[in-house]
């Protein structure tokens, strides 16, 4: 090696800068949308009466931005800096990196609109529709053909963890974005989920626990495995420890999803499986925890007084009290208790705003003032940053974490007669305060985050920005012969798509042995005969329910506990949802539970309903949902059922050819019986400048309401 | 500093003008005044212990100039800080347990305040110490081994089976990226232990629930249900008089008609109307009604509901004795003429005692009948 000949090259510092300011400003924006759904919650005006800046629709469009475009550019950004220099090659297509760039920013921006025009997958974290979907996987290819043709022309014979951490990302992620998008289109923007209520959330929860996984988790293990050892300049602690919690990271990451459908409709076997891998995954977690923490052994005077430590830190250190928490949350009798409730928003958030926030912020301190050959502007402002950030998390996640427990209490407290101690509205408005105090906090943190664009900005400006980085390093020979005795891992780390095919494997295996039981086995979905598929009106308003985002506060999950079936009636039957493409079946309870809301315990009258959405305070004092006016003007849009329909019936849904024909009328006659029965109590309706009408959409999802749950209480009792 | 701690406050206050509104709500324990009163002291401490910590900052700052090594002096304050911070608390948790509030809810809260307290506390101390800092010590690149040995804890060295900083050349891999290099310590070994015990967890568990007969969530469900009807009935054999639809009397009693009224409108207006005039559901303030008008037919139709209606059955929702007062309360409200009164559903009830048309005490209880179905 020593005889071969130095060859001279530029790291492309171009594209890194890219990432990083997308990095910064989609951070902010998508920081600014979460601080506006938190004090949606506490002041329902700021609703603003608009289809478009409604909780409903804000809330996908603040997670998808936060996860794809802040994190998301963020991940790229360490990526395109730390590989080229650990393979000591420069990226190996300058025209594939700005493909990835400017078709990421595309993705985000067709995003940012689609979400809050209304068009959904109503699937979380995988709410876009399926052009985007399609946009994201070429995107996603570009980008893993970049990676590879990078590694392949490295100059660096051996791949370092932070490689490992890429390829596993880009090949797992890949598996879950298709796997998870496979949904079959009705027009332009409107698609079905393939799968159906149990084995839909079953995918989904695979794809949304793996989206922390290996979108918010791997990549910046990466990033840390690269960004801490230089900040720091200490060695990485130990070697074997990044094999051992690796290997083990990806492959038992996988299996925990179930862990989000414990005491649902799913399979027991299945809830347990993702209940002991969720605990068998601790200590790979903190592997990662621990590599990084002791890297900065010998170090620790330098973190209290170096703002890019301290952002490091405290971003490891919120990734292990994450870590171990997740865990905690997957046992039965923790979740019983957390699931549905604030607790698990706090518990994300120690993980968005702790780990990724913070560990973002540390690299882009310490890239700028690199990249731009400078120092950075003011330190005094980088560690009000820290402290302002640190305090914003405490003020989010305590009252949320107290909040939430407070509320799951509420939830299930009775009074010795047996009866509900509290109406679901009394625990609404409980919240309230401590929505407002965690609204406080997620504004101290965005301040931070905006003093930081600002002295980013200033520290660019002061110095002169380097594209090109010169750099020098032998050429690789082929077919080195090792002397004398290695690690065996050291061959793998020189195959790089032995590495691909062995992470895919790994990551495959989990899911496959979850799912394909739940598909294949039949007593895993016991049929009830009772249930039918939904009218064409009930479809459409299911569509509504869909677009308004109903799911991001409202369960349709009645879990087989006595508080809930008291609540809402009889706990959900896997059978139930045989022809929900997609499953609604939600992740929290912000308001009550719809499983049954058309059952007989909670059925209410169709002018309820009618007020109750064009004014849901008039009905329900102190409530914080939004009203939406909307839907009493704009018209059902009949001409798409047929469509609709017949891409149902291509899903399994048996529909007749009758139904399949007539479905407009059909659809127009429900309509019509429910617009006379509203007629009948017009006097007292809150009614629209449009007056009632038979074809405003709330006549849909009215149809739908209504129908929720009703199926089961056909069935004759045992 | 001054203008953060300001405009902290501001947001704060705000917060809690906001927050002390809600108070009148309701009358539960989670909205009790000294819940908001706690919510309060437990910010306002915050702020006092802030400043207060900022004040001993600024009078022991010259002892900060003379003595190089920080560490003594913040020791110093710790305790200061803390017996004030205490002594307040000490307040609450007096007040707390005089009151007789000692539930666990506002346990919780207390327990909560405390952490908080704490954790800001350190919090607050750190900002200050680090606006104090910052500018003063200028950032070292490089520093010797024996320097860095120093800031390692022989404790953790131990704990951890690392491989002391200044032995670290024997576990040095030849790996270099981009001048990083790899060290080899072993696995620490409460980390190894800890992952096989969840190994082993995980191997319980599954035999526990799938292979040994643990319970599966149905079975779960039975047991919490059969528990809770035994817990009932054990209460209600304690009750001497628990009231049904065949027991059920109109009470008269002020304080019962307050109870049902205010159980009314928390839970009955949304439909029937503040004043129980009507608004999606019926006008209950007329002498018409779709499902008998007796006390007797309203403790039952407010407690089983009327299906294929808006009515839905409220007995898991309030106790028979707070059905009674709803009931007793709305026939209180009988010839009330509320404005915008809907207009009349059902059939024309009068009294037993004040009718004397056989005929039409048939027609209602005909209506009753077919209702009732």
């Amino acid at each position: 090696m020593e005889n071969n000949k130095l060859e001279k090259f530029y790291y492309d510092n171009n594209i890194v800068k890219h990432f990083a300011i997308a990095t910064a400003l989609w951070g902010a924006v998508g920081m600014l949308v979460g601080l506006i759904i938190a004090l949606q919650l506490v002041f329902p005006f700021l609703n603003f009466n608009i289809a478009e800046t409604t909780y409903g629709r804000l809330r996908p469009l603040h997670t998808n931005a936060v996860i794809f475009a802040f994190v998301g550019n963020g991940i790229f950004m360490g990526v395109y800096y730390s590989l080229q220099r650990l393979l000591k090659a420069r990226m190996w297509n300058d025209t594939l990196s700005k493909i990835h760039f400017w078709g990421w920013q595309l993705i985000i921006v067709l995003a940012a609109l689609t979400l809050v025009l209304g068009y959904t997958t109503g699937k979380e974290y995988a709410e876009l529709e399926w052009p985007i979907d399609i946009l994201i996987t070429l995107i996603w290819v570009v980008f893993g053909i970049n990676m590879f043709g990078t590694i392949l022309t490295r100059r660096e014979r051996h791949l370092y963890v932070a490689i490992w951490f890429f390829i596993g990302t880009w090949v797992t992620v890949a598996m879950l974005h298709i796997v998870n998008s496979i949904e079959l289109p009705v027009s332009f923007m409107k698609s079905y989920s393939w799968y159906a209520g149990v084995q839909d959330a079953l995918v989904q929860w695979w794809y949304g626990h793996n989206a922390v996984a290996f979108f918010l988790t791997t990549p910046y293990l990466g990033i840390m495995y690269y960004f801490i050892p230089k900040a720091a300049n200490r060695p990485v602690y130990s070697y074997r420890l990044s094999i051992i919690h690796f290997w083990a990271l990806i492959f038992i990451y996988i299996w925990a999803g179930p862990h989000h459908l414990l005491y649902t409709s799913l399979p027991d076997w299945a809830q347990s499986l993702g209940t002991v891998f969720s605990i068998m995954l601790i200590a790979p977690s903190w592997g990662g925890m621990i590599n990084g923490l002791l890297t900065l052994r010998g170090a620790w005077d330098r973190v209290r007084e170096d703002v890019v430590l301290k952002f490091m830190v405290v971003a490891v250190t919120a990734y292990g009290m994450a870590t171990f928490e997740g865990p905690m949350l997957s046992l039965k009798n923790v979740n019983a208790i957390s699931h549905f409730t604030d607790w698990t928003i706090a518990h994300v958030h120690v993980g968005a705003l702790g780990w990724n926030g913070f560990l973002t912020f540390g690299v882009l301190y310490w890239l700028v003032p690199k990249m731009w050959g400078t120092t950075l502007y003011s330190k005094k402002w980088a560690s009000w940053h820290f402290w302002i950030g640190t305090l914003g998390i405490l003020l989010y996640a305590i009252p949320m974490y107290w909040a939430g427990w407070m509320q799951s209490s509420m939830w299930k407290e009775f009074t010795p007669e047996g009866q509900l101690q509290y109406q679901f509205l009394d625990t609404v408005k409980f919240m309230r305060p401590f929505y407002a105090i965690r609204s406080v906090g997620g504004l101290l943190y965005l301040v931070g985050a905006l003093l930081m664009v600002v002295n980013l900005w200033k520290t660019a400006k002061q110095g002169n920005f380097v594209p090109e980085e010169a750099a020098e390093a032998p050429q690789l020979i082929k077919n080195v012969i090792v002397k004398g005795k290695e690690h065996w891992h050291r061959v793998v780390e020189r195959k790089p798509f032995t590495m691909l095919v062995l992470s895919l494997v790994l990551v495959a295996l989990g899911g496959m042995i979850e799912m394909i039981p739940t598909f294949m086995v039949k007593e895993n979905i016991p049929t009830i005969t009772a249930v039918k598929p939904y009218t064409p009106l009930e479809l459409e308003g299911r569509d509504l329910y869909i677009r308004e985002g109903c799911y991001t506060c409202h369960s349709q999950m009645i879990r087989p506990f006595r508080s809930e079936t008291e609540r809402y009636g009889e706990y959900s039957k896997a059978g139930e949802f045989v022809y929900d493409h997609p499953f609604q079946w939600g992740s929290k309870r912000t308001g009550p539970d719809l499983a049954r809301e058309g059952g007989d315990k909670l059925r209410r009258m169709n002018s309820w309903h009618y007020n109750h959405m064009m004014d849901p305070g008039s009905i329900s004092s102190g409530s914080i949902m939004p009203a939406y006016t909307w839907m009493f003007e704009n018209l059902i849009d009949y001409e798409c059922l047929p469509a609709k329909m017949k891409a149902m019936k291509t899903l399994g849904v048996p529909y007749t050819d009758d139904e399949l024909n007539n479905c407009i009328s059909l659809a127009q006659l429900q309509a019509k019986g429910i617009y006379d029965d509203l007629k009948k109590d017009e006097k007292n309706l809150l009614l629209s400048e449009d007056g009632l009408q038979q074809d405003h959409e709330i006549i849909a999802l009215i149809a739908y309401l209504q129908r929720l749950g009703t199926d089961i209480a056909l069935t004759p009792k045992k | 500093m001054k203008k953060f701690s300001i405009i902290l406050i501001g947001i704060f206050s705000s917060t809690l003008v906001w927050a002390s509104d809600s108070k009148k709500i309701s009358s539960s324990i989670y909205q009790e005044p000294l819940f908001y009163f706690l919510v309060f002291i437990a910010v306002l401490l915050l702020f006092f212990i802030w400043q207060f910590q900022k004040v001993f900052v600024a009078i022991s700052k010259e002892k900060v100039r003379k003595i190089k090594e920080e560490s003594n002096t913040l020791k110093n304050g710790w305790p200061i800080i803390l017996i004030f911070g205490m002594s307040d608390y000490g307040k609450i948790l007096g007040e707390l347990v005089h009151r007789g509030l000692g539930s666990t809810p506002m346990n919780a809260l207390a327990f909560i305040v405390l952490i908080e307290l704490a954790v800001v506390l350190y919090y607050a101390q750190q900002i200050r110490r680090l606006t104090e800092k910052v500018e003063d010590y200028p950032l070292y690149e490089e520093q010797s081994v024996d320097e860095q040995a120093k800031s390692t804890s022989p404790f953790w060295n131990w704990f951890n089976r690392s491989v002391e900083i200044q032995q670290e050349a024997s576990i040095l891999t030849n790996h270099d990226y981009d001048g990083i290099q790899e060290l080899d310590n072993s696995l620490p070994p409460w980390w190894v232990y800890g992952f096989y015990i969840t190994i082993l967890f995980a191997i319980g568990y599954m035999a526990y629930f799938h292979m040994t007969g643990g319970p599966s969530s149905e079975q779960e469900y039975k047991a919490q249900m059969d528990q809770a009807a035994i817990e009932i009935a054990e209460y209600q054999s304690q009750m001497k008089d628990a009231v049904n639809e065949n027991t059920v009397v109109l009470l008269d009693n002020p304080s019962d008609i307050n109870a049902g009224a205010n159980t009314f409108q928390s839970l009955c207006a949304s439909c029937h109307g503040s004043k129980a005039e009507g608004v999606v559901g019926p006008n209950l303030t007329d002498a018409f009604w779709k499902h008998g008008g007796e006390i007797k037919d309203l403790f039952k139709t407010i407690k089983y509901g009327v299906k294929g209606t808006g009515m839905k059955s409220w007995k898991t929702d309030i106790s028979a004795a707070q059905m009674a007062q709803v009931a007793s309360y709305i026939l209180s409200l009988q010839g009330s003429h509320p404005p915008g009164a809907k207009e009349p559903e059902g059939v024309l009830y009068q009294p037993a005692s004040l009718s004397d048309s056989t005929e039409k005490n048939a027609n209602i209880s005909d209506t009753l009948k077919t209702a009732l179905k």
